[in-house]
């Protein structure tokens, strides 16, 4: 990916544009747009509305609203302003692999986020403003994601986004149940049908029982006994403990009913919920059980056929399941759908006829919910952070696109300052025989 | 011009005790000539910011015997007028590969026919080679076998084994003292020191158990097969360590139901786990350096150090909260290849027009040591992951440009890679009882520009 | 993700089994009924012409039999419109439709024969009228696509179909529209704005110079075949013969190529072989749009719906339309794949956010893909005489809200029982809270 030193180097200029473009350097963290369509998602739409965020928090939203003297004004005429969109489902930005796919359980697995991956700009550029890093489908238990906001550019640390929930990775069906990525195809991993998978959480949850009763044996005992040893502690089991506990959430890869119902049965029998189902390309199927059991779903707008499991994909799935009470956001899993997630929210509205905002909420304060940053962003509310997308139309017009970025109250994105194919064609001649 | 001065002092006979020693460490070649030496008239830094403007070192049986300002000549030494000259401790490069195997480097074809597992693997790490075998069709002939990458108690100093070329090179560059630091693996052993003389003449290594490294690799067909499985495994392996001192504790003690695992791997964690023995961990970037200190603190491991260290300056915060001391590597990244910078190429899609590397770009770079002293973070001074030898002073010098002031630049050769690799006692500065590791140099500056070295003695041994 | 993409594509075997049984009783609906139609009161919208409001269309006999206003014939059906939109039945020219059902199985992904020197494989004749990719397509207004053969150097005859019909042959628009051929070494189409591809790109030269030359000495000895034939010396072959069409120009050759230099080369073989060239994917055609539109040289589009590679601008997939449209470039859109044809439409109106005039991407989803594959007698607008091949909505068939109210294919209105459909209107109906565990 890295660029090399022979690579050819433009004038001075454009390394000045470029630190001009850094991040760093925008220390403002006010901006306000006025006189905007404003797509609240909690409180109705505001014609020729305002938005003002200080100190990168929201301070004001409305129709009559002052805009503090010195600060950055976009003017919104004829734009739609919107909460920044939130991918629930991504694998960009990420390095050190994102399939720990050796072994078929492996929560103790963090995924690695990398802070200058040029994708972040493109994502940045579709007015995605927040994600949820996921580890791979390759293993029935993978590993940890990340929930990161798109501060380009920062020390990856300042990435993550504080207050998000922690989740794990599970994943079901075809892609668990192949040979692994990494031992040779004569060496079959456990397991390799739906039967070893449902199997496999079973077991690994019965094995994490014991750990925390092991504990809670140690605990009682040391009272009594100071001699008594700490027992090991165990990174894969304390994540299957924390999950029994709810502290780190379940998101589960997932296509077919039969999968979907088994992860819900077995996690009732042991005592977790599925938090959120990803893909879950036949949730419509059994989308009043994923509503009783509380479970959420993440899924494409549309994708189907690519394999067998995903024969009976439909566009329609994101309309049944919020029709039966469902939470649902639509995904990208893809470093060019998340460019257009919008537009993947709007399919929803084409096919199923969701409401509106339905179907925005898709993109917003439902993959807040998810990921558990709907208290902070997700939606134009007071106190929110400033995160915020402006299109140039509605988003699920024709010819919309995104203009501005604002993640804190920052800038990131700015359609007129940006390097475009227009700009660069400008520069090359028109194209013909030289 | 060693060689030449050698044969031009005919007085350089022998002392019995230093024929005796030579023999013991070589017992199988002919005796060599040994002699001892008075540097006189020369102007000593015996430590960084320490100098005697003229003064006498009178080095003894590969030792430094005496040194000072009014010393006298003994008797049966060759006196060595060095008007003009300064002399320095010998430098250490705090991390090297240079003659170590490594858990990546596959080993010649020869080797196939070595059991799995490599250098006397063991249980720690089953069935390495076994896994390479499978991969290969009958008709192709079988991998290379090669290096397991968790053999936790593997001494480097005991793997030690340099061309006498590598050594000349690193002699040639006024390196007397090396840090021994694997390339690859997990836990591909433990961090030595070694003395750059000439492997006839004495034994080289100085230094077992310096340092326990800890690389980010991964497995060959198995548990951690990438980056992210490695880091989780690295904390487990940490804590299965830390358990295992428990128990053993508790065993030793007479507790009834103690039974340690006496996993090879476990054991040989143990100290490094517990605090008695540094973690080295290989970490060259920003986000290398700030994954290291999230184990760190959750190990709550005191003072680790990292190694080979190239972006140091993005990760200060990191590296304080840490306690680490950083062996800078004095291989720098292109600016070009520094985190963040793709941004300034591609970060809104900027075709072709890589911004040119600036002055201040490759400042920053060569910078790094600078700016982390400046911080306060204690720094050693490495060409691990490039070449050292000749190159090493020049690279010295470049940072000194960047940055560092001569004096934090020696103690960062000199005293504070000896602190780190354990080895005081024997090397970084000139006093009385130290090993003779010297360098000399024409004039005062041992790292200007076209100041060449005169001498470089190893263990008394002139070069 | 590459991964990802990896792993889609290497399912086993044994799930091409699951796949098969999958498919059993699950045949789709008939086309639709024959007709006659009356669709009253839409306002018909045609490429390149001003919007017709309030007007009739008579449908008989698989073709538009009228336009105008008040239309009578006593024995159609009639398709009230009035407050609607009627545009002509959009055209993915790119996909695998028929030829591969799901994509990660083998036995139900293929496109491609062996050899490198394929221009006998008909597309047309292998295709499965069954296959549900069809009515999904179709839901959403596009009622033809291009039915491409892959692989080798000339990967064999695409085919320009209705997504509706009864027979292979019912479903044939043109039966050969084209000859796929991946010029040695170009690196394929790529994706739009990159460089990537296929196609003997990272083959070594020593290979790639050896095919070359075997292609040289092929095209060379159909050539001759061709005037052999003409003056009726030369035995019928059954290879050689399927270039002919491609030199007397009655069908073009579509060569996948990415970069600017294969661009140039593409129109470089066919300036010198006498054949037309249609260049598919086209990733960096906007560096030579002056080029091309003085060549006269048409674009099949790859994929809107691709990530750009590092090195170009964010949007230069989005924006490349636009700027071919003013430099005057004919072009189509494709999705290339198949099972999304029916988001050729998105891939258009992303174009129209960059630059591209909604009129132009109009034209390139209609009568510009009917042009370049010689169709546009038959489709690509509504005309009188055409095949009713047409689709009415609520709104601007761009915007996401707008609503496909119906669509016809070849003068029948299909039905909503596509795949997609029924499991919907199935799962729709399902009793709630019923299961109790």
């Amino acid at each position: 990916m890295r660029f090399s030193n022979r690579r050819s180097r433009a004038a001075l200029a454009a390394a000045t544009l470029a630190m001009a473009a850094m991040p760093g350097t925008l220390a403002a963290q006010d901006v306000a747009i006025r006189n905007a369509t404003i797509l609240t998602i909690t409180n109705g739409d505001i014609q020729n509305g305002t938005v003002v965020v200080r100190n990168g928090k929201i301070t004001a939203v409305g129709a009559n609203v002052s805009i503090p003297a010195g600060i950055r004004v976009i003017d919104g005429t004829g734009k739609f302003v919107m909460p920044g969109l939130i991918d629930a489902h991504s694998h960009a930005a990420l390095e050190g692999g994102i399939n720990e796919g050796s072994e078929s359980v492996t929560p103790e697995v963090v995924v690695q986020v990398r802070n200058d991956d040029p994708t972040i700009y493109r994502v940045l550029a579709g007015g995605v403003t927040a994600a949820l890093l996921l580890h791979g489908s390759a293993n029935t238990i993978g590993g940890q994601g990340r929930v990161i906001k798109m501060r380009w550019g920062q020390p990856v640390d300042s990435m993550y986004f504080q207050g998000a929930f922690r989740i794990v990775k599970f994943a079901l069906g075809e892609n668990v149940t192949r040979a692994s990525s990494t031992a040779p195809a004569d060496q079959r991993r456990f397991p390799m049908s739906r039967m070893g998978v449902e199997f496999t959480v079973q077991y690994w949850f019965n094995k994490a029982k014991e750990y925390d009763k092991e504990w809670a044996d140690y605990r009682a005992a040391v009272r009594t006994n100071p001699n008594a040893i700490m027992p090991r502690r165990d990174l894969r089991l304390e994540a299957l403990s924390d999950m029994l506990k709810g502290e780190l959430k379940v998101h589960s890869h997932s296509y077919r009913a039969d999968e979907i119902l088994m992860l819900i049965r077995v996690a009732e029998e042991n005592g977790f919920r599925v938090h959120t189902f990803q893909h879950v390309l036949e949730g419509y199927k059994v989308a009043d059980e994923m509503a009783r059991h509380g479970a959420m779903a993440s899924t494409f707008a549309d994708m189907w056929a690519y394999k067998v499991e995903a024969y009976d994909a439909i566009p329609f799935n994101m309309a049944l399941m919020a029709e039966r009470g469902v939470v649902v956001s639509v995904n990208s899993d893809s470093p060019e759908r998340i460019r257009r997630l919008y537009q993947e929210a709007g399919i929803g509205v084409r096919y199923g006829n969701m409401p509106v905002n339905e179907a925005l909420k898709m993109v917003t304060l439902n993959p807040a919910r998810q990921l558990g940053v709907d208290k902070m962003v997700g939606s134009l509310e007071v106190g929110k952070d400033g995160d915020i997308a402006v299109f140039s139309m509605h988003p699920f017009a024709g010819q919309s696109m995104v203009e501005y970025t604002i993640v804190d109250g920052k800038v990131l994105f700015d359609r007129s300052q940006a390097n475009t194919l227009r700009k660069q064609a400008a520069t090359q001649g028109p194209g013909g025989n030289d | 011009m060693v060689r030449r001065l050698l044969l031009a002092i005919p007085l350089a006979l022998p002392a019995a005790l230093s024929v005796a020693a030579a023999q013991a460490n070589n017992p199988g070649g002919p005796p060599l000539a040994r002699s001892d030496y008075a540097l006189t008239n020369v102007r000593i830094v015996t430590a960084p910011g320490r100098v005697v403007e003229r003064g006498t070192v009178v080095v003894r049986d590969g030792r430094i015997a005496a040194v000072g300002a009014n010393v006298p000549v003994p008797a049966g030494v060759v006196r060595m007028d060095l008007t003009g000259h300064t002399v320095f401790p010998g430098l250490i490069d705090a991390a090297t590969s240079i003659g170590l195997p490594s858990p990546t480097r596959q080993l010649p074809a020869a080797a196939e026919d070595a059991p799995a597992g490599g250098r006397g693997g063991r249980g720690a790490a089953p069935a390495q080679g076994g896994r390479g075998q499978a991969l290969g069709r009958a008709s192709t002939p079988a991998p290379p076998v090669v290096l397991p990458e968790l053999e936790a108690d593997a001494e480097a100093a005991d793997m030690f084994t340099p061309t006498e070329a590598e050594l000349k090179a690193l002699r040639a560059g006024g390196v007397t003292t090396v840090g021994l630091v694997f390339q690859g693996g997990i836990f591909p052993g433990r961090v030595g020191a070694a003395l750059t003389g000439s492997q006839s003449n004495s034994r080289l290594a100085l230094r077992a158990s310096a340092g326990q490294e800890v690389s980010f690799g991964t497995r060959r067909g198995g548990y951690p097969g990438t980056g992210i499985g490695s880091v989780a495994f690295i904390r487990q392996t940490f804590l299965d360590a830390q358990y295992e001192a428990r128990v053993d504790k508790a065993f030793k003690a007479g507790t009834p139901g103690a039974r340690p695992s006496n996993d090879p791997l476990r054991r040989a964690l143990v100290p490094a786990a517990t605090n008695t023995m540094p973690a080295w961990f290989v970490a060259s970037t920003e986000r290398q350096l700030i994954r290291v200190a999230e184990i760190a603190g959750e190990m709550e491991l005191r003072n680790p150090v990292v190694v080979g260290t190239q972006e140091g300056w993005r990760a200060i915060p990191a590296l304080k909260k840490m306690g680490a001391t950083a062996v800078v590597s004095l291989d720098w990244p292109s600016p070009d290849d520094v985190t963040g910078r793709i941004f300034l190429a591609y970060g809104d899609g900027r075709p072709g027009t890589a911004p040119p590397v600036t002055a201040a770009d490759t400042a920053e770079v060569r910078g790094n040591a600078a700016a982390l002293a400046k911080a306060g973070v204690p720094v050693a001074l490495a060409s691990f992951g490039g070449e050292s030898g000749t190159t090493f002073r020049d690279r010295v010098r470049a940072t000194i440009a960047a940055g560092m002031s001569p004096d934090d630049a020696l103690r960062a050769v000199t005293v504070t890679p000896a602190a780190l690799l354990g080895i005081t006692a024997a090397v970084g500065t000139i006093e009385v009882g130290k090993l003779a590791n010297l360098v000399v140099v024409t004039g005062n500056d041992l790292f200007a520009s076209g100041t060449p070295i005169k001498h470089v003695f190893v263990e008394g041994r002139l070069y | 993700m590459r991964a990802t993409h990896r792993l889609l594509t290497t399912l086993f075997a044994a799930a091409a089994i699951v796949a098969i049984t999958a498919r059993v009783g699950s045949a789709q609906a008939a086309p639709g009924d024959d007709g006659p139609y009356l669709i009253r009161g839409g306002t018909v919208m045609n490429p390149g012409e001003a919007p017709m409001p309030n007007t009739d269309i008579l449908i008989r006999n698989n073709r538009i039999a009228a336009i105008g206003s008040g239309a009578q014939a006593p024995n159609a059906k009639v398709i009230d419109a009035s407050g609607k939109f009627i545009y002509p039945g959009m055209i993915d020219a790119n996909t695998g439709i028929g030829l591969s059902e799901i994509g990660g199985i083998q036995t139900m992904g293929l496109r491609s024969e062996m050899g490198q020197f394929n221009p006998h494989m008909k597309a047309l004749v292998a295709l499965n009228v069954e296959s549900e990719i069809l009515g999904v397509t179709r839901m959403n207004g596009v009622t033809s696509v291009v039915t491409s053969p892959t692989g080798g150097v000339i990967s064999g005859q695409a085919t320009l179909i209705n997504t509706a019909g009864w027979t292979w042959e019912d479903l044939a628009v043109v039966r050969t529209a084209g000859m796929m051929i991946n010029l040695p070494g170009s690196g394929g189409g790529g994706r739009g704005g990159g460089r990537g591809g296929r196609g003997g790109g990272g083959a070594n030269p020593a290979a790639l110079a050896a095919l070359q030359a075997d292609f040289d000495q092929f095209m060379t000895e159909a050539k001759a075949y061709d005037a052999g034939r003409t003056d009726g010396t030369a035995k019928l072959d059954l290879i050689y013969e399927a270039m002919r069409p491609l030199f007397k120009r009655e069908i073009p050759a579509i060569i996948p190529a990415g970069n600017e230099q294969a661009i140039r080369n593409a129109v470089a073989f066919g300036e010198k072989w006498g054949i037309r060239v249609v260049i598919s994917g086209g990733g960096e055609a906007w560096k030579v749009r002056q080029f091309l539109a003085e060549k006269q040289v048409p674009v099949i589009l790859g994929s809107i719906e691709s990530a750009p590679s590092d090195d170009v601008p964010y949007d230069a997939i989005y924006a490349q339309p636009g700027l071919l449209y003013e430099a005057g470039v004919k072009f189509a859109f494709s999705t290339g794949n198949g099972s999304n044809a029916r988001h050729v439409v998105f891939h258009a109106a992303l174009a129209t956010a960059y630059g591209l005039p909604p009129e132009g991407a109009l034209k390139a989803l209609t009568i510009w893909p009917a042009e370049i594959l010689g169709a546009e007698k038959q489709i690509g607008s509504i005309a009188q005489g055409k095949l009713a091949n047409l689709f009415i909505t609520d709104g601007d068939p761009f915007d996401l809200r707008t609503q496909v109210a119906e669509v016809f294919v070849k003068g029948r209105q299909v039905p909503d029982d596509d795949r997609h459909h029924r499991l919907y209107l199935k799962y729709k109906a399902r009793p709630t809270n019923v299961i109790v565990p």
